[in-house]
């Protein structure tokens, strides 16, 4: 070094000090979470249906498989609170468990969209040119084929089963969430701290694991919540045709397919199992959008 | 990335830490850098000044190896005399952290907004050495000590956006030094920064480079920052060399007419600020990368140009007096930069100045020019 520095080196960090001395992240998001009204009505029903499914597995007012024709097609009760149906099951009980279901629906439909669309779309990102384009027309191709058809057209071959359904439903899920990773994959990929990971020698993968998929798991976070919502109703749709599981199983479809014969009689039979559904579907639904505004960095920041 | 320039027989001697031969940039047909080339010993410090557009950033990522998609190079780029556009991405990525390293410009985007500050140290420091968590925190707690980081403690918990910007930039130079690298490319490290907080990075860069006896790339648009802290000057202009020497000769005595503007507006600062007077301009506008004149890229604003200045001019030892006739000189030859020529790429180099009496002396010692790179496109 031929001359001195442009400036004495003053006293090392002193100058600068911590603009802001808040906690971390997380917290600004979780009151932003409790001021989103969406998140907290979608997140209270979602809630209460857990705990009512949790609940269900240990105890229900009535074994919901028990029949006892001597009390068929009673209406609300002290006895039973939402009245018994055509072989005088009690219908809290089974809507109850029925809440079982539509839970498990969902993880199957999430686990199958989320666990092959995930790595899909992350892979489209990372690798992109060929390999990353025949990657999403694959996923065109599945997204142009109806998921609802799908499914019918599978129960049909395999035998009605609610699995085999919720798997039909997950697989036409699998270009959405491939779509949604692979388009803020690329937005994190081209961020300066992709840039810097890789200048100081990380290599792609663990590139993916530590920066990309961080910062996308919000956005899946809440495709899950509204594919969930999709998984119940595809799923109502599939029992009320019967399609899914087989009798006498409790699920929330095969009521209303029940009840249909006799919304004459008593209409209320029809209407819980629907009222149930709609609010399962709603809660998702505000959770997802809730968690959209509360998660995704695009739209809050 | 392959079609290299053969160059004439210049394979860089083992003592560079990074060599760049005859590098070239280009999107499809626009050419962003052309022919650019310069070898860095261990322990030297070059600093690459020009404008936006000029071409210094694209130089550092194609010496890194990560030029933008879309982005071709041509050329050779040596680091420790290994060909970085001849390995493979799996080896080019171990050399990034350890052997060279990149400081950017804005260390904001240059950390991630949702990883603590002291995990996104160790992140750098486990991409090379295989460490435990634990070993990995608490040698990113040393790091961040070493850069002076007030609290390490208490930062390393930190999240990027709850740090200073200044704090930041030393977080992103304790990435950037995690693994011990021979060469540090800083580009533009303190631009986004308080002119206080710049002094004390700048200062903090200069320490950990001779604690380690790194070699430095130090690129600005700034000549106040480099001339204290770097041993040579490479101008860059439109995407090429304009002019290449000791900071001394190139600052005192400047010979390419744009290093000669650029030199007087940076002296005129403080000198028109205590008179009043209107501040020197270079004329004309920067053109849009890859609007450059053919030729000498800074024809279309230089008051010395000719028609001689439709050809490209070569980078050649700056002549002590008269102009150059074309085509005679070419780009010096490693040896020149080694023995600290100043060389310039200019028909109508702008006279010595009379008050700088050291540089002729610099200059007549340049060994007789050598066979240069061919000019691209």
């Amino acid at each position: 070094m031929t001359a001195t520095l442009t400036g004495a080196p003053g006293a090392p960090g002193t100058g600068d000090v911590s603009p802001e001395a808040a906690g971390p992240q997380a917290g600004g998001r979780w009151s932003r979470a409790r001021r989103s009204p969406s998140t907290l009505a979608g997140g209270t029903l979602v809630a209460l249906f857990a705990v009512v499914a949790l609940v269900s597995l240990a105890w229900t007012p009535y074994d919901p498989l028990a029949i006892d024709p001597r009390i068929a097609l009673h209406g609300s009760s002290a006895a039973h609170l939402l009245g018994t149906d055509q072989y005088g099951r009690d219908v809290l009980s089974r809507l109850m468990a029925g809440t079982q279901v539509a839970f498990y629906v969902g993880v199957i439909a999430v686990a199958i969209a989320a666990g092959i669309g995930v790595p899909a779309g992350l892979l489209a990102a990372q690798r992109g040119g060929v390999l990353g384009e025949v990657v999403m027309r694959i996923g065109d191709v599945v997204y142009g084929f109806p998921a609802l058809l799908a499914a019918i057209t599978l129960t049909a071959a395999l035998g009605a089963s609610t699995t085999v359904a919720m798997i039909a439903i997950g697989v036409a899920y699998i270009p959405v969430f491939a779509r949604v990773s692979r388009a803020s994959a690329l937005t994190v990929l081209s961020s300066g701290y992709v840039l810097a990971a890789r200048s100081y020698g990380r290599r792609p993968l663990a590139i993916t694991r530590r920066h990309v998929l961080p910062n996308v798991a919000p956005i899946l976070i809440v495709q899950a919540s509204l594919l969930y919502a999709v998984a119940i109703l595809a799923e109502a749709g599939l029992e009320f045709l019967g399609l899914g599981s087989p009798p006498p199983a409790p699920t929330w479809g095969a009521m209303i397919h029940d009840a249909q014969d006799y919304l004459a009689r008593d209409p209320m039979f029809t209407v819980w199992p629907a009222l149930v559904i709609t609010l399962a579907v709603l809660g998702f639904s505000l959770l997802g959008d809730g968690l959209r505004e509360v998660l995704d960095p695009g739209l809050g920041r | 990335m392959s079609g290299q320039q053969a160059g004439p027989a210049q394979s860089a001697q083992p003592a560079s830490a990074l060599s760049v031969r005859a590098l070239s940039i280009s999107r499809g047909a626009t050419a962003l850098v052309s022919d650019v080339s310069f070898d860095l010993a261990a322990g030297e410090r070059l600093a690459i000044i020009g404008e936006s557009g000029s071409g210094k950033t694209l130089t550092a990522l194609a010496a890194m190896g990560l030029l933008p998609a879309g982005l071709t190079a041509s050329g050779k780029v040596e680091v420790h005399g290994a060909d970085l556009f001849a390995l493979s991405e799996r080896a080019r990525s171990r050399l990034r952290g350890s052997a060279l390293a990149m400081v950017f410009q804005e260390p904001m985007t240059a950390l991630n907004p949702t990883m603590r500050v002291g995990r996104q140290v160790a992140e750098a420091i486990r991409a090379h050495r295989p460490a435990s968590r634990a070993q990995a925190r608490a040698a990113a707690l040393e790091l961040l000590r070493r850069v002076e980081l007030t609290d390490p403690e208490r930062q390393a918990r930190s999240f990027p956006h709850q740090l200073s910007g200044g704090q930041r930039q030393r977080v992103v130079l304790a990435m950037a030094i995690a693994c011990d690298p021979a060469v540090i490319l800083a580009d533009e490290p303190t631009t986004a920064l308080d002119v206080t907080v710049q002094e004390q990075v700048l200062g903090l860069l200069s320490r950990l480079v001779d604690e380690r006896g790194s070699a430095l790339v130090l690129i600005s648009h700034d000549l106040a920052v480099v001339s204290g802290l770097c041993d040579a000057i490479m101008v860059l202009y439109g995407g090429r060399v304009a002019e290449l020497g000791p900071v001394r000769d190139v600052l005192t005595a400047p010979r390419h007419p744009y290093t000669a503007a650029l030199v007087a507006t940076s002296a005129a600062v403080t000198l028109a600020s205590d008179r009043g007077a209107a501040l020197p301009v270079i004329s004309g506008q920067v053109p849009a990368a890859g609007a450059f004149p053919a030729g000498c890229p800074f024809r279309n604003r230089c008051d010395r140009a000719t028609a001689e200045c439709e050809q490209v001019p070569s980078l050649a030892p700056a002549p002590s007096a008269g102009p150059v006739s074309p085509g005679s000189a070419s780009a010096g030859s490693p040896a020149d930069r080694r023995a600290g020529a100043h060389l310039v790429a200019c028909f109508h180099p702008v006279a010595s100045s009379p008050s700088a009496a050291a540089t002729p002396a610099t200059a007549a010692q340049a060994p007789a020019p050598a066979v240069g790179p061919g000019e691209s496109s």
